[in-house]
């Protein structure tokens, strides 16, 4: 009797099946360097949350800026207060901080649309 | 502090690298956490921080009196009483108004007016949630189910852990406390699983419940009698959607964030639109609090007799009438209980009666075990159709039960009523956008049920900088249609 497993080639894995080139060790790899996984996964999940807090920085400037003008006034925040409006102006003339607005408002006369 | 805002993306990013830096130190990473449940929970007002200690240090010495204790009269009375003390502090926050409203109406009818003691009493956000979990921990230890906690850091994490502090879901301490003290793991599923539980809340808070609260179930809610039946139909399916996605959202934020921190909570909702029977649905709504009503209110008042007969029907109605009432001193709450109470109830008799019909025909029968076996199975149309049926009688009586939960009084349900079955205007309020959303909602239950657990599956294995960007452009885009500022989630008054 034939093995059909051996009948059929390997097929491609799809994108989502591929395993990542991810800069963290494989678990099993992780334990023989001496550290465990739950350490890398936490080490990969603040830089997930980090890249997500970049994201924010560079398309949610508006946010950011009004975040920082809502906390307390003191010298520290008024130096964040400054630096947020120096982050806005320099977005807005890059583009990122036009993005949001844009999408806010095709999606606003997208709602609004009535029967 | 609310979940949806960059206040606790902060927040929650400095205990998550705290926690895991602290990782090898089990007592630094209790009380680290510890501190920063109480930060969270004093962020909003720093005064009720004391209610908090004071109810973990009560249920603390509560239980290590118990545990002291051996006469079986002597522990029933001490649990008796710290339950008892637990429940006055809550009814004292939550029904205080009422009675002194109530007195002041009684006084005055009777010609005794009466100037009443008037305290403006806010109710403490989350102390209903704090409360069951203290109380379930005195009745697990008073039933000998866990040993009482020695540690009184535990015992204070356990109370005020903050992602379930303020909404749930109500974590059992046979559950959350031996997690403490083993080292905390987090693998590659549930790094992925937890930020995508943290994405579905956001999406279903800031975008379905809030879009619906704002743009059609609040403005219909405030004025029944001027809205149209086609919006009044549309806003009453809408409340129970918005009702559903607002507090499964806080559950999964809460469930999202515990599992970063390296903790297993149990799934809380799962799906609860979709049930065909309010049994069903009921064990599918928040389950932690649907369980924690069944085992401490309801085996309270079963006892230790059997659970069968007129006993059954009227614990079962005095478990929802109670549950209604749990949520505020208004008739409104108790007609929501009662209607529920007997639903259940009645769907009990009737599936009763349906079992034993169908048992006792064989018997009736001459021919015995062949008709037994002749006995028709429903074909799988018949039992498509049967579930079809029952899905839509559920479905309807928790939306036209939620038209009292909702109104702020009677009179105002029954004109929500009564203009509603009038039949008459189009859609003033209703657009393709809000359709769209309760259609959405509700479709969407009838998917599997453990999606997110397939898709975290499928993403295990992404590096990091793309699951970054998976979960900011996640946020950036619910942040981008989202409102302006955040709307409190609906059981923070509870």
């Amino acid at each position: 009797m034939v093995d059909e497993t051996l009948a059929y080639p390997e097929r491609k894995k799809s994108f989502w099946q591929r395993r990542s080139r991810s800069l963290q060790p494989a678990p099993a790899q992780a334990r023989e360097a001496g550290t465990d996984d739950s350490a890398v996964q936490a080490r990969r999940a603040a830089v997930a949350m980090l890249v997500a807090f970049a994201l924010f920085a560079l398309f949610d400037s508006r946010g950011i800026r009004a975040f920082v003008r809502d906390l307390p006034g003191n010298a520290v925040t008024d130096t964040l207060v400054t630096a947020a409006d120096g982050w806005h102006t320099l977005m807005q003339r890059l583009g990122p901080a036009a993005l949001a607005p844009a999408v806010r408002e095709r999606f606003d006369r997208w709602r609004e649309v009535k029967w | 502090m609310l979940f949806p805002t960059p206040q606790f993306a902060l927040f929650f990013f400095a205990v998550f690298v705290a926690a895991w830096s602290l990782r090898a130190s089990a007592s630094a990473r209790k009380l680290m956490l510890l501190g920063a449940s109480y930060f969270f929970y004093g962020y909003w007002d720093w005064r009720f921080l004391a209610l908090l200690a004071g109810s973990s240090a009560f249920n603390y010495a509560a239980g290590l009196a118990l545990a002291g204790t051996r006469g079986e009269r002597l522990r029933y009375r001490i649990m008796a009483t710290a339950v008892a003390a637990n429940l006055g502090v809550l009814g004292l926050f939550k029904y205080y108004n009422f009675f002194i409203d109530s007195l002041t109406d009684l006084t005055l009818a009777l010609g005794l007016q009466r100037d009443m003691p008037f305290l403006e009493i806010v109710l403490p956000i989350g102390i209903s949630f704090f409360t069951f979990q203290g109380v379930s921990y005195l009745v697990d230890v008073y039933r000998g189910h866990i040993r009482p906690v020695r540690s009184p850091v535990d015992l204070f994490l356990y109370i005020s852990f903050f992602p379930q502090l303020v909404a749930g879901p109500i974590v059992r301490a046979a559950h959350f406390l031996p997690q403490l003290d083993k080292e905390p793991e987090l693998s590659r599923g549930a790094v992925v699983t937890g930020f995508l539980l943290i994405l579905n809340g956001m999406l279903k808070k800031t975008v379905v419940a809030h879009y619906l609260a704002a743009d059609l179930v609040d403005p219909v809610f405030a004025a029944p009698e001027q809205a149209s039946s086609v919006d009044l139909i549309a806003a009453h399916y809408g409340y129970a959607v918005q009702v559903y996605c607002d507090f499964s959202a806080y559950s999964d934020i809460a469930i999202g964030a515990a599992a970063l921190l390296g903790f297993r909570f149990r799934k809380n909702f799962d799906r609860p639109l979709a049930a065909t029977s309010l049994t069903q649905l009921w064990q599918r709504w928040h389950i932690s609090l649907s369980t924690w009503l069944r085992d401490y209110l309801y085996r309270a008042l079963r006892g230790d007799k059997r659970d069968a007969g007129w006993r059954m029907y009227r614990n079962i109605f005095l478990t929802m009438l109670l549950g209604g009432l749990w949520h505020g001193a208004n008739w409104t709450f108790v007609i929501w209980g009662a209607i529920h109470g007997v639903g259940l109830g009645l769907e009990r008799f009737i599936k009763g009666r349906w079992h034993a019909w169908r048992t006792a025909r064989p018997r009736l029968n001459a021919l015995g075990a062949a008709a037994a076996a002749a006995q028709p199975t429903p074909t799988p149309a018949v039992a498509l159709f049967a579930a079809g049926m029952g899905w839509l009688v559920t479905f309807h009586l928790f939306t036209l039960a939620a038209v009292f939960f909702r109104s702020p009084e009677l009179e105002a349900a029954f004109t929500y009523f009564a203009t509603m079955f009038a039949f008459e205007g189009g859609p003033r309020l209703l657009t393709p956008f809000l359709f769209a959303l309760v259609a959405g909602a509700v479709a969407v239950q009838f998917l599997s049920g453990n999606g997110i657990e397939r898709l975290a599956e499928r993403a295990r294995d992404l590096p990091a900088w793309m699951l970054g960007l998976m979960l900011g452009g996640g946020l950036l885009a619910i942040q981008t249609i989202g409102p302006q500022g955040v709307a409190p989630f609906v059981y923070f008054q509870f």
